[in-house]
């Protein structure tokens, strides 16, 4: 009995410090190495991420001189990679000071994809001849060298001096109408927004610009219709602006005479004309003109030329001219009591398309009819048969053609 | 006879249990011990391992004047750099001086940049690799020490 119970203290004993050990030893030692062992496979795990971030940061960056603010050296930055990143400091080295660069820290480089661009002002002016060389250093530790560096300026407020040219074409112009181009933003020519008139012969036109890196706002004025675009440079340098079709060419007019119907022997009358522009190009340069036999017709005194050159010169579409009046007497082909004689009395017109001066013509016939004067009656000598227009229905009731 | 091997069984089982207790907390803090060394050892060489890879640096800028190699560093890493050596190399990638570690600029984390004026021993060097280690385990006393901790980067300059 006793040799066993104290073989069972033993037993117990020793499995206390068994446990024991594990316990206060084994156990944290285990847990230990792995907390240990997650610690540093996180720390890989972060490094991984951290250069998987870094290999995929890209921008795009442009530097120039703004001749707009004391030719200050900046920078066009743009984040065009898929990950958000800062831009924490820049550096521009002249090349007579390389050893020295100056340093630009920025207190707010941050840029996400979406992000519109980032311009740096670096604060330095840049001075003729000199070349800087640039370098933008984000904050996971990648260095970027914008276009244009070495920055090289041969002379300052000089157009040369832009990096870009933008170039703006318009298609589908209409011929000798008037645009107008305005591009707004730090173009060229010391102004923020320049604007240009365009008139051209043809159907499209093409204007260049000297430009730094930026937004642009383009905008295409016309017959009051706008066409606008924002463009960033150096992301695009050609604009297309496409203008909507237009009706096809028509340099049409029509002629509109008015001829008495019927008139008496020895009768003076007036053939009034005029034109209206039908089509959808101005119509220049014209002349209204009077045909007529001559056996039967003659001018009356104070009567214009047989060829009048029609006011205003050009006609735009939809646009009547002033109306020319000639003063015609009718002549005595035949005696008293004879048949009348019918013929005819045309007013033509010629001018030029404004388009492409080609010839536009038309014309208008009218007939008349010259008619016996009854006996008796003298109507008509006395200059007033204009009113002869009234009796136009053919009728021939002589004297009753309000002529006394 | 009967009494005194009575006493001298309860004294020889409590001597025997005493002695067992005591050979059982020998073996306990022995290996308590051991397992404190082996843990700690463990430890330190995982946070080496984890400083090293924390650690990052760049040339963000380097420009050779003459006989002068100007490097501005960048420290893009999460740990307190010392900038501890360099070695100049040809182009067949020889070396062309022997490091001797030693405090040559110490650099902030995540951010910190540094200038570093190096001489460039001969003109057949083209490239030199700049030696940089986390503070902590810099011992100036002892630089070779811990200096495979170093995180290198190598610049090309001609």
């Amino acid at each position: 009995m006793n040799s066993r119970r104290r073989r069972g203290v033993s037993n117990i004993i020793a499995g206390v410090i068994v446990i024991t050990i594990i316990f206060t030893s084994i156990i944290p030692l285990a847990f230990y190495f792995r907390d240990t062992n997650l610690n540093y496979e996180r720390a890989i795990e972060n490094r991984r991420t951290f250069e998987a971030q870094k290999a995929a940061e890209d921008v795009d960056a442009a530097a120039y001189i703004d001749f707009l603010d004391n030719n200050r050296i900046k920078i066009w930055v743009e984040n065009s990679g898929p990950i958000p990143l800062t831009i924490i400091r820049a550096l521009v080295a002249a090349n007579d000071s390389l050893d020295n660069p100056s340093i630009i820290s920025l207190a707010d480089g941050f840029l996400a994809p979406i992000d519109p661009p980032l311009t740096i002002d670096t604060g330095i002016e840049a001075e003729a001849g000199k070349l800087y060389y640039i370098y933008l250093v984000t904050e996971r530790g990648n260095v970027f060298v914008p276009d244009n560096s070495p920055l090289f300026i041969p002379s300052l407020g000089d157009d040369a001096g832009y990096p870009y040219t933008l170039h703006v074409t318009v298609v589908n112009m209409e011929p000798r109408k008037i645009y107008t181009l305005s591009i707004s933003g730090n173009i060229a020519g010391g102004s923020a927004t320049r604007q240009i008139h365009i008139t051209t012969l043809g159907d499209n036109v093409t204007e260049s610009f000297g430009v730094n890196p930026g937004n642009y706002n383009i905008r295409l004025a016309w017959d009051g219709s706008t066409i606008e675009a924002t463009v960033t440079v150096p992301e695009t340098l050609y604009v297309i602006i496409y203008l909507p079709d237009t009706p096809a060419r028509d340099a049409s007019i029509a002629v509109f005479a008015t001829v008495p119907r019927l008139v008496y022997r020895m009768q003076t009358f007036l053939v009034e004309a005029f034109i209206i522009n039908v089509g959808n190009v101005p119509v220049c340069d014209g002349s209204l003109r009077v045909e007529f036999d001559t056996t039967l017709f003659e001018f009356d005194s104070g009567s214009p030329p047989q060829e009048v050159q029609v006011s205003p010169a050009c006609l735009w579409p939809g646009e009547s001219s002033k109306p020319v009046v000639w003063k015609l007497k009718s002549k005595t082909p035949g005696e008293e009591g004879e048949p009348g004689e019918d013929s005819a009395i045309t007013v033509l017109f010629s001018g030029t398309s404004a388009d492409d001066g080609s010839p536009v013509s038309g014309s208008d016939e009218h007939p008349i009819t010259i008619i016996p004067r009854a006996k008796g009656a003298d109507g008509g000598k006395d200059g007033k048969g204009g009113k002869n227009g009234d009796n136009d229905n053919g009728d021939n009731d002589n004297g009753d053609n309000g002529h006394d | 006879m009967r009494r005194r091997r009575a006493v001298s069984n309860i004294i020889g089982a409590v001597m025997l249990t005493a002695l067992a207790v005591m050979l059982g907390f020998g073996v306990w803090a022995f290996t308590a011990s051991i397992s404190r060394t082996f843990m700690m050892s463990y430890s330190q060489d995982t946070q080496e391992k984890v400083a090293n890879v924390r650690s990052s640096f760049i040339v963000e800028y380097g420009v050779k004047i003459d006989d002068q190699l100007i490097l501005y560093l960048y420290n893009n890493g999460e740990t307190r750099l010392v900038v501890v050596g360099y070695i100049f190399r040809d182009a067949d990638g020889k070396s062309l001086n022997s490091l001797s570690p030693s405090n040559l600029l110490t650099l902030e984390p995540k951010g910190d940049a540094g200038r570093l004026t190096l001489t460039i021993p001969s003109d057949a060097a083209k490239s030199v690799r700049i030696y940089a280690m986390p503070e902590q385990y810099f011992n100036p006393d002892d630089p070779f020490d811990k200096l495979d901790l170093s995180v290198v980067v190598e610049y090309e300059f001609a």
